[in-house]
């Protein structure tokens, strides 16, 4: 065992702490108030190179490695880039460029990942449907071959960057009898014919996140956006991003829950009440503490999954563990950051009150808690044995 | 980074896992029911390495490091929770106290001994009248030529009777800021101290603790451990170890709830399935593994950190205070998915959730924990 990162990474994820709080902490936390997406931190975020991380160099990419691109987006969150921003990251860099560095052929590689790398493609995912949210099987919009195009029909829900994004990987059922191997996913690119957005959605948190819906109306496809091969879209897509997706976007869930403990913190040793800080208090050092074990214990779980995956061992399982642990507690840090700020807490001129709202995305985006604890428990159990009552 | 063992202690893990599972585990329901020390189980434990596995191999020990202590106390205390309790209380702190602040000559007198696991190690730092307030103490220790008369009343003392050595924490005078001065003592067994009766405990049954009573109790000069006054400095990073124990053997009894629910979940028929086939027993089941999971990635590298000599007492008292909290979730679920033979002794979840409660109060409470977290937190004026 050794628990060590590397000198680099240290440098690195303190730079990028201090990029996120003299550059993004005032700017995310605006467009967050105004609901709106920070098309200026988004420019500096691609100009630091955080959306590059962990592309090849080829492509304009960094090369970072799992570890490295985590604890970058750990500290960007720690630093004060908020929640919003961060899971447009999440959307762009590793629901959209990941796929198509890992699945895409040469040519979809060179078109579209220097774009993605720099920020100036804004990338996005389509997975979720109105009536279809982790039953993936169940998914009804469908993309039939005519000639060289595919014929995309339906519409996706809940798509982060749908507002703002230029190029999206969406996933279509392109064989209804074959199930999961039926599956498919495309590059779609937002000028594609009969492509077109829904209304932007008002959500609870992550406001500085632009969402809506993905809609396909006799969509024109080329042939050649086709990504990776017909009926493997569900086994390939989402297997390669899965595991990024529950190691380097949850890295942001854990910074968050650093920035709100920061924050508490200050609060606690600042604030006045019976004459002293009210850190001093044994009621507020028990909320602090708490909040202080998750911190450390999220860490573990989510840096695990980065040590797996940079090995290129299986993570399913730890993944599903590290996504559930760290929403819970992050869920639960955020309500106890509020209540020692107290009434302050409430006032949206605070930073823990968007952590409040921010944080119920945790336990709802990519697979809910009781869809983790559904993997986990089909993982452990095997209830295929014979039973029989003793 | 690296969460793995290394395949070395991967298979001292394995093998000494095998000894558990055939030998210790099926002696677990009865060792609480007798509520005594079961020699035997401890022999099996010492032929196994255990004792040896953290003593350098100068004194007849592995030289292993603080994890591989703490993978095989979890895999111990998921065989049976009270004989891991007794084991672990002789390797994690009697060992330990010994090596780090004991001459060379006591040293060479009694770990390999220890290590062997011919001898049983105590430690003696609690009293009736004084817990985590340490500086409370009554327990006295005056120089008397060449030895020092020990004088008190030490409470809750695991393995007392059984034990060879106990380390004693005993005022020798007065500190400073009004503080007393504490020192440490390796007590040998036959130095005149008196045993008091075994306390009826909730759980850890296997594990007997009782009262020890120090008058008449002389202990020859080269038997202080570290110098004289340095008691609290040595009791405080004994704690550290001592709540590493607590830490693997949470995590170990949240192991054997997983276990045992596991097993129920797949094996118990109702409404013509297995139980586990049901979301409110198999989510259960997964929160069960995550109690032993997640905190055992926390103590691993808090385990870690205090073996490269880190001061990292707040990271230690996370990890137990994460791992105690969950092992009682654990049990609560665990006897939860047996039902109505959960709350018999016919099931081991019974037994669990009684001996899971203790780790939330031992070597520190969960408060104490808390304490020691913000100090570093907030900084040391908090």
């Amino acid at each position: 065992m050794d628990f060590t990162i590397t000198e680099e990474q240290k440098a690195f994820r303190d730079a990028v702490y201090k990029f996120a709080k003299n550059e993004l902490y005032e700017l995310t936390k605006e467009a967050e108030r105004k609901g709106e997406f920070s098309f200026e931190a988004w420019k500096k975020m691609g100009e630091y190179g955080i959306m590059a991380l962990p592309f090849p160099e080829e492509y304009g990419g960094h090369d970072a490695g799992v570890m490295t691109t985590l604890l970058a987006m750990e500290a960007l969150a720690r630093g004060g880039c908020d929640a919003g921003t961060c899971l447009a990251w999440g959307a762009h860099t590793i629901l959209c460029g990941v796929p198509i560095w890992q699945v895409g052929t040469e040519e979809q590689k060179k078109k579209y990942l220097p774009g993605i790398a720099s920020g100036e493609l804004i990338g996005g995912f389509g997975l979720t449907e109105p009536e279809a949210g982790s039953d993936a099987a169940g998914a009804k919009t469908t993309a039939v071959k005519k000639g060289d195009k595919y014929i995309l029909n339906g519409s996706k829900m809940f798509i982060t960057n749908g507002p703002i994004g230029h190029v999206f990987v969406v996933i279509a059922v392109t064989n209804k009898a074959a199930g999961h191997f039926g599956i498919s996913a495309f590059i779609v690119e937002k000028g594609f014919p009969g492509f077109s957005v829904g209304e932007d959605l008002d959500k609870l948190g992550n406001r500085s996140s632009t969402t809506c819906e993905l809609i396909f109306e006799d969509c024109e496809v080329p042939a050649e956006n086709l990504l990776g091969q017909e009926g493997f879209g569900f086994i390939t897509v989402g297997k390669t991003t899965l595991e990024w997706e529950r190691s380097c976007l949850l890295a942001a869930g854990v910074g968050g829950i650093e920035f709100g403990l920061d924050k508490t913190v200050q609060y606690a040793k600042e604030r006045k009440q019976f004459g002293k800080p009210i850190g001093k208090f044994q009621a507020v050092q028990n909320m602090l503490s708490e909040m202080k074990v998750s911190v450390e214990a999220a860490k573990m779980a989510l840096y695990r999954v980065g040590w797996l995956k940079e090995q290129n061992l299986p993570a399913m399982l730890e993944a599903s563990i590290a996504k559930l642990f760290i929403s819970e507690v992050g869920l639960r840090a955020a309500d106890l950051a509020v209540q020692v700020h107290g009434g302050y807490g409430y006032m949206k001129e605070y930073d823990v009150e968007r952590g409040y709202r921010d944080a119920k995305l945790g336990t709802i985006g990519a697979g809910t808690s009781e869809v983790q604890r559904m993997i986990i428990s089909k993982m452990l159990l095997n209830t295929k044995k014979k039973g029989g009552n003793k | 980074m690296d969460f793995a063992l290394n395949k070395d202690q991967k298979e001292l893990q394995t093998a000494f896992g095998k000894m558990c599972a055939a030998d210790i585990a099926p002696c677990a329901a009865a060792a609480d029911a007798a509520a005594s020390l079961q020699i035997d189980n401890l022999k099996k434990i010492a032929q196994a390495g255990y004792f040896a596995t953290a003593v350098p191999a100068e004194f007849g020990g592995k030289g292993e490091e603080l994890v591989t202590l703490f993978a095989l106390t979890e895999t111990l205390a998921a065989a049976c929770p009270g004989t891991a309790m007794a084991a672990s209380t002789s390797a994690w702190l009697c060992n330990t106290a010994i090596l780090k602040y004991g001459s060379d000559s006591l040293k060479k007198s009694l770990l390999p001994a220890l290590a062997a696991g011919e001898k049983l190690g105590a430690f003696a730092l609690a009293e009736p009248g004084a817990g985590s307030d340490i500086n409370a103490m009554a327990a006295t220790a005056v120089k008397d030529g060449d030895s020092w008369k020990l004088d008190g009343v030490k409470g809750l003392c695991w393995n007392a009777a059984a034990a060879d050595v106990i380390i004693v924490i005993a005022k020798t005078g007065d500190g400073a800021d009004a503080q007393p001065a504490l020192s440490a003592f390796a007590v040998e067994k036959g130095s005149g101290y008196s045993v008091g009766e075994q306390a009826k405990t909730l759980g850890l049954r296997a594990a007997p603790a009782a009262n020890i009573d120090l008058s008449g109790c002389a202990v020859p000069a080269s038997n202080l451990l570290g110098a004289e006054g340095a008691g609290w400095d040595i009791a405080m990073d004994l704690l550290d170890y001592g709540r590493l124990q607590m830490a693997a053997l949470a995590v170990g009894v949240s192991t054997a709830c997983f276990m045992a629910a596991k097993d129920h979940a797949e094996t118990r028929m109702a409404f013509g399935k297995p139980i586990g086939v049901f979301q409110e027993v198999a989510f259960k089941a997964a929160d069960i593994y995550i109690a032993a999971d997640v905190p055992r990635l926390l103590a691993n590298q808090a385990c870690w950190r205090k073996q490269q000599g880190e001061n990292c007492s707040h990271l230690i008292a996370s990890a137990k205070l994460l791992a105690s909290q969950k092992v009682v979730e654990a049990a609560h679920k665990c006897l939860q998915i047996f039902g109505g033979k959960g709350y018999t002794a016919d099931a081991p979840a019974e037994r669990l959730y009684r001996d899971a409660r203790f780790f939330e109060i031992g070597n520190g409470t969960t408060e104490i924990m808390r304490q020691v977290i913000c100090k570093d937190l907030l900084g040391a004026d908090f």
